[in-house]
């Protein structure tokens, strides 16, 4: 939420200093274009392709006029939008008006003497997008007759090309309905992509993910690579009963310690269990370290990281289609369907999750225990946080620790003594001590016990 | 201002240099029309597999008739405020103004007929 609201902030004043800016620029070219039609003289100007009869003619010339007008941002940010949903572009129009009576005086001008410019012709090149380009072409004549036609020969100003809509009403309007669209279609693409993880066998998962990120997850390292703390930790999912793993129980886990201070972990692709070392640093004992731990492995079991994932190529590429260029917009407008999308579905996810948790750590100990020790933790480290984090995906930790305490009463889950993580992880090393000699090249890292 | 109201059928407009049956008295210079439109993207999708496949991309030849049609109300329109009988030497012209996104545009001269 937070990360939207910046950018977002920004992105609001540079368009707006863009909207002011066009406007001045329009203005301003407006005026100069109201003076300059006035100073010329009338001269005939026809699309006729003969001279008139009536003259005597004295030469010739063909004459041109080319102008290119960029438009400023905000006019083509609500052009982006008015593509998306389809219809008239009236901020375009009046720029295109413009372009045709600046082109137009610019080879009146160097017609300059002439009388009449016959047989005039306009065209357009294209440059590049968000620029509006105007050649007039014709030929001047010469004649015996004065250039002052005294017919309106400038082309007319009655504004009858443009439609007079207020641009911010055509802006707010054009972003409600493309925000509206996006939204749809991103809700419904949430059940397509909900199909589509539950189709992708784990195998599958594993050989995409590797594919696509290959440096990241790690080739299934051995016991001397992994930092003893994340010995322990994988030894302590591989020691819970398969029959509690649910489908999880196919990956082959990999359990990274990431050296960050906020109380967090994560389930990627491909079986990676990320946990930061400032929650082992939350976590007491070690029947709260499998209750997260347990709530991640839930995760695989609802396909979750999948989910998230494709919602979030969805997102992108929808806003990719229109706005490929501007890479800043792009995220940002992608990030708002995606958070509203995600809002409601993330909370069923996160308490599915805590279900599976609570199974695990039953399945390991016999005894329901902490199991919403460190929840009630986070809960009140948040409390004091902004209001903003309770907006957010996750449910409020309070609320789990309730739901989690009711199922442990509903079911009449025995208690138990639960083991203190510092005692597990010293009897953990004592095991390894006496069965071989990596011992000697283990260091600690910080924060992990 | 009556001709104000003019429609397309009741002012003629021809992309010859001459009513035929009539004589121009007098050339009031030049008149334009345009029209920018776009389709939605539902339309780009369709279009892309159109595109694909091949055959007519009916959306937006919609579009094109839908524009034009517009361009040449304004067109008339323009020379119904100059007080015009007729618009001689029309031609049409196209411009790509933004990504998706056409003009087309109608200029023509102005007359009044004997």
């Amino acid at each position: 939420m937070q990360e939207l609201f910046v950018p977002g902030i920004m992105l609001m004043i540079l368009i707006g200093i863009a909207f002011v800016t066009g406007r001045l620029a329009e203005a301003a070219h407006e005026r100069a274009l109201r003076r300059d039609e006035q100073l010329l003289p009338n001269q005939h100007l026809s699309t006729e392709d003969h001279a008139p009869e009536d003259i005597v003619l004295r030469y010739s010339r063909m004459v041109t006029g080319k102008v290119v007008i960029g438009e400023d941002r905000f006019r083509n940010l609500l052009a982006r939008l008015r593509i998306f949903v389809g219809g008239r572009l009236g901020a375009h129009e009046a720029t295109i008006t413009r372009a045709k009576r600046e082109a137009m005086l610019r080879m009146r001008t160097d017609a300059k003497g002439a009388s009449h410019i016959t047989g005039i012709r306009m065209t357009t090149a294209q440059l590049g997008r968000g620029m509006v380009e105007m050649m007039v072409s014709g030929t001047a004549l010469y004649t015996d007759k004065r250039p002052s036609g005294g017919f309106p020969s400038a082309l007319p100003d009655d504004g009858i090309n443009i439609s007079h809509k207020n641009l911010l009403v055509e802006f707010t309007s054009a972003s409600a309905a493309f925000l509206f669209i996006c939204w749809g279609i991103y809700a419904a693409s949430g059940f397509a992509v909900e199909w589509a993880t539950r189709q992708i066998s784990i195998e599958d998962e594993i050989a995409i993910w590797s594919d696509l990120e290959g440096d990241y997850i790690i080739e299934r390292r051995s016991d001397d690579e992994r930092s003893l703390p994340e010995r322990y930790i994988l030894d302590l999912i591989n020691s819970i009963p398969k029959s509690a793993l649910g489908p999880a129980a196919a990956y082959d886990f990999e359990v990274v310690i990431i050296p960050d201070e906020t109380p967090n972990a994560a389930a990627l692709p491909g079986g990676l269990i990320l946990v930061h070392t400032g929650m082992l640093e939350l976590v007491d004992t070690e029947n709260e370290l499998l209750s997260i731990l347990g709530h991640e492995i839930g995760h695989y079991n609802g396909r979750d990281h999948l989910e998230g994932l494709g919602r979030q190529a969805v997102g992108v590429a929808l806003s990719a289609m229109m706005f490929q260029a501007d890479a800043v917009l792009t995220t940002w407008i992608a990030g708002w369907p995606k958070m509203l999308a995600d809002l409601d579905y993330s909370r069923s996810q996160e308490l599915d999750a805590d279900k599976w948790g609570l199974d695990i750590v039953m399945a390991k100990y016999g005894h329901a225990t902490d199991v919403a020790t460190t929840f009630a933790k986070l809960a009140m480290m948040q409390e004091d946080e902004s209001m903003l984090d309770y907006l957010g995906t996750h449910p409020h930790p309070m609320d789990r620790v309730r739901r989690l305490n009711k199922m442990v009463a509903d079911r009449n889950l025995p208690l138990g003594e639960p083991i203190p993580l510092q005692t597990a992880f010293e009897r953990y090393v004592d095991a390894l001590e006496g069965q071989s000699t990596i011992y000697d090249e283990y260091e600690a890292p910080e924060g992990s016990e | 201002m009556t001709k104000n109201q003019n429609t397309a059928a009741e002012l003629p407009v021809v992309t010859i240099s001459h009513i035929p049956g009539r004589e121009i008295s007098e050339n009031l210079g030049i008149v334009f029309g345009s029209s920018v439109r776009s389709r939605s993207f539902l339309f780009d999708i369709f279009a892309f597999f159109k595109n694909l496949f091949g055959g007519e991309v009916r959306s937006y030849t919609r579009l094109l008739e839908q524009a034009q049609t517009e361009a040449l109300e304004r067109l008339v329109k323009q020379a119904g405020v100059m007080d015009a009988d007729a618009v001689v030497d029309v031609h049409f012209s196209t411009s790509q103004v933004a990504y998706k996104a056409a003009e087309i545009f109608a200029y023509g001269t102005a007359v009044r007929l004997k």
